[in-house]
């Protein structure tokens, strides 16, 4: 298979765990499994600038979004491999009617998380209070590198806010979109990561998805981590995993806090099966 | 009407205007800007991208709403200009990413990097763009030194002796948080397009308008250390940390172009003093990357 497999997800929903599941499955054992070597990443503004053949920081915001769907689409021609690559981007159309994600041999593996946990994982990433992330979770003006007064060799990720971010993905109809949840990936893994295998083109083999989900398994994670510190982890965090576990909320949400999670985005959780019918909490 | 210039140590004859630059008062020409015909496409290319093309010594790029821009044989840079381009924002690309390709023609070692002068030589500092080489730049030149150069930097290896590093543009472009860094108001500076918070900072008498013997190189690197702080390059890893800061090596579209890139890192290999500084994968502080520089210099 070739084009461009998305891994996307709000942060702190299980991208990076995925994406380690993927070097897993596509390590031919030639090389250890390097966690700063994933083999799937963010796009970065040089890679844009490579392709292009001009430098794109001469560019505004607005002008390099312009340049990206005909950009992923000669990457989905051109590459004999597929392509992963992480977003954090809900799903979004620019000014001029194109989707940023083009249809092009494209498609995307969406995860989602519980939004009570994604809320106290997310503040512990952004070293911030809990309550500054619920809001912020809410807010659909929030993203990575949307600063427009310094350069980030990234490029921007407007996560709009955590309803909004899963709604977009949950609605497309352009291109092919597995949802599978975070919970799901831990309560029923072999299932799951069976089903997300074969979705973005690895090897059904049970034999190496069980490996290659060992191999990548929340411990594992850690244990990589503290031997070689990991590049994607935020300067002022003392480690990316953290825990990772279903229901850690229960023991770091005030009452309060859940209430306004729940107001917040009670119709996608329910769409979700993080709420029930009669407004009770699943996880 | 043409305007005369001295850029990266190449004399060139206009017919845009470059802000910022000073003309020069010689007409001898080494290379000429011109606006003209441009061909749409490059029948004989061995290697292209999304918008650029490569055929031997000839380079064919497109900036959609700017221009179309011709590079051939590290002489001639012929532009065919979109309709609605300002002329400031044509000079702009021109500059940030059609010079280095002609530079690149002409045989120089294009590298991501920025270069003051020290006790009258070159000290060049290396890294990928966005990791703060144009804010250290500007940091040195309120500490009172002179800057040759920042975004790129030209080696020139022909001399048999040692490479020189030659002068670039008269100013920093410099991002709104940088200048804030610096304790610089935006107010006072023309910004580089309209919509971007980049402005121009004119070097003036901090400028270093000559070329200078290269002495040292620093790399900005991310490796994990014990300590930040500076450490000696062994020479495998030097080549390697050369060709990984070249400006767009996927530009070496041949084996030929390849190995006369390889050569000429080599060269500096054999000639310069190599240095990393060591970030342990965290940003240092503007003051953290000059002390770590200012030291080293100063042992």
């Amino acid at each position: 298979m070739s084009g461009i497999v998305w891994i996307s997800s709000y942060p702190k929903s299980g991208n990076t765990w995925f994406r380690a599941f993927v070097a897993n499955m596509t390590n031919t054992g030639a090389k250890e499994f390097d966690i700063n070597n994933l083999g799937s990443g963010w796009m970065i503004k040089e890679l844009v600038s490579s392709h292009y053949g001009y430098d794109v920081a001469d560019l505004t915001a607005e002008e390099l979004d312009n340049l990206l769907p005909d950009l992923y689409e000669q990457i989905a021609r051109v590459e004999k491999n597929t392509q992963y690559i992480k977003t954090h981007d809900a799903y979004l159309t620019l000014p001029d009617g194109r989707p940023l994600i083009p249809n092009f041999r494209s498609r995307v593996l969406h995860i989602v998380r519980n939004p009570l946990d994604v809320a106290v994982s997310f503040a512990h990433h952004r070293g911030s209070s809990i309550d500054s992330t619920i809001e912020v979770m809410n807010n659909n003006n929030i993203g990575l590198n949307l600063e427009t007064d310094r350069y980030s060799p990234q490029l921007r990720q407007r996560f709009l806010s955590w309803s909004a971010h899963v709604a977009s993905w949950l609605d497309v109809k352009a291109l092919p979109v597995l949802v599978i949840r975070y919970e799901d990936m831990q309560l029923r893994p072999l299932e799951i990561f069976s089903l997300a295998a074969r979705f973005v083109g690895l090897s059904d083999d049970q034999r190496a998805i069980e490996n290659a989900i060992r191999l990548s398994d929340f411990k594992e994670l850690r244990k990589h981590e503290q031997a070689a510190a990991f590049h994607e982890k935020p300067e002022a965090l003392s480690n990316f995993f953290r825990e990772g576990r279903i229901g850690g909320w229960r023991n770091a949400l005030t009452s309060k806090q859940v209430s306004q999670i729940v107001n917040d985005h009670q119709i996608v959780m329910r769409h979700c099966g993080y709420l029930s019918v009669d407004n009770k909490l699943i996880y | 009407m043409n305007y005369f210039y001295q850029i990266y140590g190449v004399q060139i004859m206009s017919a845009l205007r470059f802000p910022g630059i000073p003309e020069e008062n010689t007409r001898t020409v080494e290379a000429s800007i011109s606006i003209g015909a441009v061909p749409l496409t490059l029948p004989d290319r061995f290697a292209h991208g999304y918008k650029f093309q490569i055929a031997d010594e000839r380079f064919l790029l497109a900036i959609d709403n700017i221009a179309r821009f011709y590079i051939v044989n590290g002489r001639e840079i012929i532009i065919a200009p979109e309709a609605v381009a300002e002329e400031t924002d044509i000079a702009l690309f021109v500059l940030s990413s059609v010079m280095p390709v002609l530079l690149q023609q002409r045989g120089q070692l294009v590298l991501h990097g920025a270069a003051f002068e020290y006790n009258g030589r070159g000290i060049m500092v290396c890294g990928p763009p966005g990791c703060g080489k144009t804010t250290l730049m500007a940091a040195l030149a309120q500490n009172g030194y002179k800057i040759l150069t920042s975004g790129f930097g030209i080696v020139d290896c022909s001399a048999k002796a040692q490479p020189l590093i030659m002068p670039g543009y008269p100013y920093l472009k410099l991002w709104r948080y940088s200048l804030t860094m610096l304790d610089l108001d935006n107010a006072g500076f023309e910004r580089l397009r309209n919509g971007l918070e980049r402005y121009l900072l004119p070097l003036g008498d901090k400028y270093y308008a000559k070329p200078l013997v290269l002495d040292k190189i620093y790399f900005i690197d991310n490796v994990v250390a014990a300590n930040v702080g500076i450490d000696n390059i062994e020479q495998k890893e030097a080549a390697m940390l050369l060709i990984g800061n070249s400006y767009r090596y996927n530009f070496f579209a041949s084996e030929a172009m390849e190995y006369g890139h390889r050569k000429l890192c080599d060269r500096v290999v054999d000639r310069v003093s190599l240095r990393k500084i060591n970030k342990q994968r965290r940003k240092l502080s503007l003051q953290e990357l000059l002390a770590v520089l200012e030291g080293d210099l100063n042992r």
